[in-house]
């Protein structure tokens, strides 16, 4: 029953996504290509901030080195888009496993002062290499070239086109993040949450599942920073900000930090919400800092936990769905 | 040469006593509370726009103004503490950290509604403007001032902390909290007294520093707050003896690094924050735990 | 006789000027259950905690089964098979029972770098949860989340995820602490069973001496870091050594 209902949710969802592609405006295109790329971001980020409870202020850089590296390779190397996405994930990959290598040996705050130390490194690099990154400009010009694909070439360049493309990495992201969150290995890492040491006491090396989890998110963070590069056709040094690296922290605590779904519905709200709020005046962090208070004084389950709360209520059900959802 | 190497050395120094001045509160609310205060940022920035306010309202008097501007500041400090931060202590890292994260947030936009998304220029302090020659160069009277400011705060604090029945209280109940409230220290009280100081000395920074940095704009906080977490770091969380030192350490830093290898500045700054974590986290002066 | 399971040869350890190791010789032979007593302060933790991996000696070897552990960190010598239990209930709380068994099973049967599969595909981990959860008595609440239980239970559980790490050697560091007489009598059964099994070789630190003295082979004394006794119940009941240590506490031996 349970099952079903989740499947027939899935299968709306997609059905919704696409639809939406064939015959939504280019505004509503636009702000649905962001709402996946940041939901990329961030259910990615979470694997290592919800999961495994390790809290980063550096996986803007790797958001950052993602577009970078893919917009490098585009416009110097070869601009086939898979291949310049490949590049992109293969320097998020080397730069958050040498990165990650060092962050991991410490936890909580020192934790987060470390991945504040070195994403703000990998920020001034890229500030201040203007040779190299354009500094304060960004790299621009990045193109949309056609997908060849051996015998039949598929076109980005049109925004509805493009947003299929996102659409595929999208649902990729998820169904990879989700099966790692059920994985045996997503066990250990919410085992690694709960209590750290009893983890070295199952006869398991702590810090590489640490590391393994740091560099998972960092891969995702650079796929969404590859990604936006290409919507945008340029890069911005501040993705590479700590300030950046607060947006999945926020967007996960929106929708729920424990929750599989919690980042992808607080991206929804987040992008939303933004337009909406800043439709009418221009005091969006005004606002959003009230929500953000909000949340952590009354509702610290975030949307999901709300959602859930209520639909236990409801049903009078005691199983722990928070947990499944 | 010599000229230079040793404006670049004051230069250095005034900018070290300016970050100090910011990181001395957050480094004091830290120690005790165990709180990293993203708002301290703010704080700063509340103290510089209050200053300057007050001072416009009181016929240019700066002293008048750094004497009312931060007390204001305080009731800010008081109603987080007292409303929002005291319901925290017992939640997990995040939640600390996001909640002050959101005052930023807010406080940015406020300042933007109240006095508007421009910058505004400070009014240079009678008879501290102008500058003097040190070595043939000019040198601005007001930086001289905050080196003089920056060490009699640490003074303070020094003398505070360890000569008075407060400063005892205040270091008992770091050290351990379940202690100091059996001996009948009322510890929630006791932390609202350090967050209003800490709060206190960040808006005496603003207010001191909007003549030194001679604009104030409504982001200005979260520049200062990272310079500010790196010397706290370097100092060892929670250490003002070596936040003092740190601060010293990261204004020669800048500065010399500014003047000599300006593309990699700030990243020398963040690789010695790195490395002081990952060699020496308990910092220069700390005990290991 | 056959070779130790694990040797300890002169062992040292002190914190600033308090000795809590001197010069500790022993031997730990397989299937022989030994209890550790003495009184606070006589380095029974710092012991436990040198053996498991948390504690470095200052100087000193320890050997498990012909190895050379003393250098290993704390999930290798957990992988080589020697583990322990915590005094403090040490669970992953907002797990579930079965939950807090599978991680160290998902590690003994070399599952838990898995990452693409589902956890509820893994049949033979399954298994092997259920099989260590119902001799622990705790097979009704495997669905329950290990803060949900009481406080005995979690006793139990904490035993549980010590034994699903399949050690040949276990430390349980008072195992019965804030148990009731029937939990108690249960852990205690299943203490004796499994070392029937020859699986597991128990080692206990305990406070209670009906304890010590009813399920031990072997009892070793420790005092200021010293082993100032060794051998069976009798030998140290009978032991004057002990008696003057223990003397002024209210122990009746």
């Amino acid at each position: 029953m349970r099952k079903a209902f989740v499947i027939t949710l899935c299968i709306l969802s997609l059905a919704g996504l696409i639809l939406l592609g064939l015959y939504g405006t280019r505004f509503a295109l636009y702000l649905a290509t962001r709402i996946m790329i940041l939901s990329i971001f961030a259910m990615g980020y979470n694997i290592l901030f919800g999961k495994t409870g390790l809290l980063s202020f550096g996986h803007g850089a790797f958001y950052a080195v993602g577009a970078y590296g893919m917009a490098l390779f585009s416009l110097h190397i070869n601009p086939h888009p898979l291949a310049c996405i490949v590049a992109g994930l293969c320097l998020a990959f080397i730069f958050s496993l040498i990165i990650g290598f060092f962050c991991v040996r410490h936890t909580e705050i020192y934790f987060a002062m470390l991945t504040l130390a070195f994403g703000m490194m990998v920020f001034s690099l890229i500030w201040n290499l203007r040779d190299i990154t354009g500094g304060d400009d960004g790299l621009v010009g990045i193109s949309r070239a056609p997908i060849e694909l051996g015998l039949f070439s598929i076109p980005i360049a049109k925004a509805n086109q493009f947003y299929f493309l996102v659409v595929f990495f999208f649902v990729l992201s998820i169904a990879v993040i989700y099966v790692i969150n059920n994985s045996p290995f997503g066990l250990v890492l919410s085992g690694i949450r709960e209590n750290d040491r009893r983890i070295e006491f199952a006869g398991l090396p702590l810090r590489k599942f640490r590391l393994a989890a740091f560099v998972i998110s960092g891969v995702f963070a650079g796929l969404a920073g590859s990604l936006s590069a290409l919507l945008e056709s340029n890069t911005d040094p501040f993705s590479a900000h700590w300030s950046h690296s607060a947006e999945p922290i926020l967007v996960s605590l929106i929708g729920g930090i424990q929750t599989f779904t919690g980042p992808l519905i607080g991206s929804v709200i987040f992008v939303w919400l933004r337009e909406i709020i800043e439709r009418f005046t221009q005091n969006w962090m005004l606002w959003f800092g009230l929500i953000l208070l909000l949340i952590i004084m009354g509702f610290r389950g975030g949307v999901v936990g709300v959602l859930s709360r209520i639909h236990r209520i409801i049903l009078g059900s005691d199983t722990q769905s928070q947990r499944i959802a | 040469m010599l000229t230079s190497v040793v404006h670049v050395c004051l230069a250095g120094l005034s900018t070290g006593m300016f970050i100090w001045l910011v990181a001395s509160g957050l480094t004091l609310i830290f120690g005790v509370l165990g709180v990293l205060n993203f708002a301290h940022g703010s704080f700063y920035m509340l103290g510089a726009y209050f200053c300057y306010t007050l001072l416009r309202v009181m016929g240019n008097n700066f002293w008048l103004g750094l004497l009312l501007g931060p007390l204001c500041v305080c009731v800010v400090g008081y109603l987080i503490e007292r409303y929002f931060l005291r319901y925290v202590y017992h939640l997990a890292l995040p939640y600390q950290l996001l909640l002050t994260f959101a005052f930023v947030l807010i406080f940015d936009d406020l300042v933007k509604i109240v006095w508007g998304p421009g910058s505004i220029g400070s009014p240079s302090v009678a008879g501290l403007a102008g500058s003097v020659p040190i070595l043939g160069r000019n040198f601005p009277v007001y930086n001289i001032f905050i080196m003089v400011v920056g060490p009699l705060v640490a003074l303070g604090m020094w003398a505070m902390l360890e000569r008075t029945w407060w400063g005892r209280i205040i270091r008992a109940s770091s050290s351990d909290r379940e202690m100091a409230s059996a001996i009948g220290v009322k510890v929630p009280a006791l932390f609202t007294a350090v967050f209003v100081f800490g709060t206190w000395l960040g808006a005496v920074g603003g207010g001191l520093a909007a003549p030194y940095v001679g604009l104030l704009t409504p982001g200005m906080g979260e520049s200062i707050i990272i310079d500010a977490f790196v010397v706290v770091v370097i100092g060892g969380l929670g250490s003002l003896k070596g936040a003092f030192l740190g601060a010293l350490i990261i204004g020669l830093l800048s500065s010399f690094g500014t003047r000599y290898i300006p593309t990699f500045d700030m990243f020398l700054t963040f690789i010695l924050m790195a490395a002081v974590l990952l060699w020496k986290p308990e910092g220069f002066f700390g005990e290991a735990k | 006789m056959t070779e130790p399971l694990m040797e300890v040869q002169h062992l040292y350890k002190a914190f600033g000027r308090v000795i809590t190791a001197e010069d500790i010789n022993l031997r730990f032979h397989r299937g022989v259950i030994t209890s550790i007593i003495g009184p606070n302060g006589a380095g029974k933790s710092t012991f436990i905690n040198m053996m498991t991996g948390s504690i470095p000696p200052d100087s000193g070897r320890i050997m498990f089964e012909g190895k050379d552990i003393t250098s290993l960190p704390i999930h290798k010598r957990v992988r080589l098979g020697v583990c322990r239990s915590f005094q403090v209930v040490d669970v992953f709380p907002e797990l579930t029972v079965f939950e807090n068994v599978e991680i160290p099973i998902l590690a003994a049967q070399r599952r838990a770098w898995k990452m693409f599969g589902l956890v509820t595909n893994e049949r033979s981990v399954h298994e092997e949860v259920m099989e260590i959860l119902t001799k622990v008595g705790l097979d009704a609440n495997a669905d329950l989340l290990a803060n949900a239980l009481s406080h005995g239970d979690q006793r139990l559980l904490e035993v549980a995820i010590a034994l699903a790490a399949r050690p040949k050697l276990l430390f349980l560091d008072e195992p019965t602490a804030g148990m009731n007489p029937i939990e108690r009598k249960r852990i205690l059964q299943g203490i004796r069973e499994l070392s029937q099994e020859k699986k597991t070789t128990f080692v206990i630190v305990e406070h209670d001496m009906d304890i010590v003295f009813a399920l031990s082979e072997r009892i070793i004394v420790l005092h200021h870091g010293e082993v100032i006794s060794d051998g069976t119940s009798e030998q140290t009941r009978t032991n004057d050594r002990v008696r003057e240590v223990y003397l002024g506490e209210e122990v009746d031996l």
